[in-house]
């Protein structure tokens, strides 16, 4: 290592010691609270409160509606008595976030009339090649599934499912209120992520297995017939107002928006940004084993195909990757510029030894 | 990794555009390592909006590219007026540091090492004011400039 970076270190990255025979004392004691704190803090008490309250007689909120109005309230709570330029910010990132939405909304009307073929055999195809002539989605329910018995696996795989429409609006509400710059981090990341799934589902239409199986509506019967039963282990735990309107929900919903898969993609998403923040790498491993239960629970339920999943975790890291790379970029060109003008050296580069 | 946000102080910044201060170049010293800090993804550096808006675009856009803006609003006026500290400028900081959770500061100050933060101070000179202890009873009430009308800052 430089003698710069090793000089850096000691002298100038220590802080200084001048006075470390004096008591150090929090800055928080020469400066005056923020009353607006107490009021945030007793408002985000009083709304955890409500929630719980309306959690348990009413059920969880799922509806769109609902949904919004609870993350906004939230957000509005956590900028009380914050200053009007934040307020600002938060009318503009208001606004990209629906525009966002309404896009991805607009997304099935596009898909609907661009009319690219229906792929069904081909992600079948690619599975059976991945899993050697098997068909991953039958063989797990022929291995698992039980129409008489709800097991608990079948619960831990229902919660699991519909974590989907929970986990990232409540990572996105506490991002929202806790950092503008973090927000924006996320949010290009979900955004990108977003668009190309969009893309995804217009050019490249894709029956999931339930639909590829069918003998009813569809008649593919390209595979070994498969009950579509997602429902069922969250409807036993009591969430039954929540999965009837899921089910409503699917009526308005584009049906063969499988490739890829979402609901596999936000499971990694959320964990992965939060990830480095996370200090015990036990913990580290747990996180990342909730999009592997994702996945699985989806080709349970018949859901999806295993390579619209992977292809989900790909545009993760692939969105990640790219906006990681473009960060780093800025960070070295701002750097470098600073360096320039005031004739220093970058300290931190390695030295290859000879 | 979380990065560690660094708050630069005017002191600091004066010291380090200008060639002719007595600390520019221990500041350098100390700014070329933050920047190590910054590029490495350690660090934000930020100066108060007051701070920045006496420099000039090129300086902004140089010198200064890796620091952010911390908006200064009227509530950390209002707030500064509260606190006990050699001078407006000092104060406004205090408030900055505390309401932002920032737990750095670069500065030329050594007023700020009897706070539990991590200084990065240019030059070992005395306190530019009274240690907040030594300073009568009661709170120094400050004539904190009002607001000045909206004008761009470069950015």
């Amino acid at each position: 290592m430089s003698e710069t970076l090793e000089r850096a270190q000691t002298q100038v990255g220590a802080p200084t010691e001048t006075d470390s025979f004096r008591p150090k004392r929090p800055i928080s004691d020469a400066v005056p609270l923020d009353p607006w704190y107490v009021v945030r803090m007793v408002l985000f008490g009083a709304y955890a409160v409500a929630y719980v309250w309306w959690f348990i007689t009413e059920g969880l909120i799922i509806d769109r509606i609902s949904v919004g109005i609870s993350v906004i309230v939230f957000i509005l709570i956590g900028h009380l008595g914050r200053p009007v330029r934040r307020w600002g910010w938060l009318l503009f990132d208001l606004a990209c976030y629906c525009v966002m939405w309404f896009c991805y909304e607009q997304s099935r009307g596009w898909a609907d009339r661009a009319g690219f073929d229906l792929q069904v055999e081909a992600p079948r195809n690619i599975d059976r090649f991945l899993f050697l002539g098997t068909d991953p989605n039958v063989w797990m329910q022929r291995q698992f599934y039980d129409p008489k018995t709800i097991h608990w696996y079948d619960n831990v795989a229902s919660t699991t499912y519909f974590t989907h429409f929970i986990f990232p609006v409540i990572a996105i509400a506490v991002v929202w209120v806790t950092s503008h710059r973090e927000w924006a981090r996320f949010m290009k990341r979900f955004a990108s992520l977003l668009i190309v799934a969009c893309a995804g589902f217009v050019l490249l239409p894709t029956a999931p297995p339930w639909m590829a199986a069918d003998r009813k509506t569809y008649h593919y019967q390209i595979i070994a017939p498969l009950a579509r039963h997602t429902g069922r282990g969250f409807r036993d735990l009591g969430m039954k107002g929540f999965v009837n309107q899921w089910q409503s929900a699917l009526d308005w919903g584009n049906a063969v928006a499988a490739m890829p898969s979402l609901h596999s993609a936000f499971s990694l998403f959320v964990p992965a940004f939060f990830l480095p923040r996370i200090k015990w790498k036990w913990l580290k491993a747990v996180v990342l084993c909730f999009p592997v239960i994702m996945l699985t629970s989806l080709v349970y339920f018949g859901e999806h195909w295993v390579i619209d999943g992977l292809v989900g975790w790909t545009l993760v890291g692939l969105s990640f990757l790219f906006w990681g790379w473009f960060e780093n970029r800025q960070r070295r060109v701002r750097a470098g510029r600073a360096r320039v003008i005031l004739g220093i050296s970058g300290n931190i580069k390695p030295v290859v030894a000879p | 990794m979380k990065q560690r946000p660094i708050l630069i102080d005017g002191g600091f910044v004066a010291a380090l555009v200008d060639d002719d201060h007595s600390l520019h170049a221990a500041a350098i010293e100390i700014y070329g390592y933050l920047i190590d800090e910054f590029q490495a993804n350690r660090m934000r550096l930020f100066s108060p909006s007051t701070v920045l808006r006496t420099c000039s675009r090129d300086v902004r856009r140089s010198t200064l590219a890796p620091v952010e803006t911390m908006w200064v609003a009227r509530q950390h006026r209002t707030a500064a007026k509260h606190v006990t500290a050699p001078s407006a400028d000092v104060a406004i900081v205090m408030v900055l540091l505390q309401r932002e959770r920032c737990r750095g500061l670069a500065t030329t100050d050594a007023f700020y090492d009897q706070f539990d933060l991590a200084v990065y101070r240019a030059g070992s000179g005395e306190p530019v004011g009274p240690a907040a202890d030594q300073l009568p009873d009661g709170y120094f009430n400050y004539e904190i400039e009002p607001l000045p009308a909206r004008q761009s800052t470069g950015e």
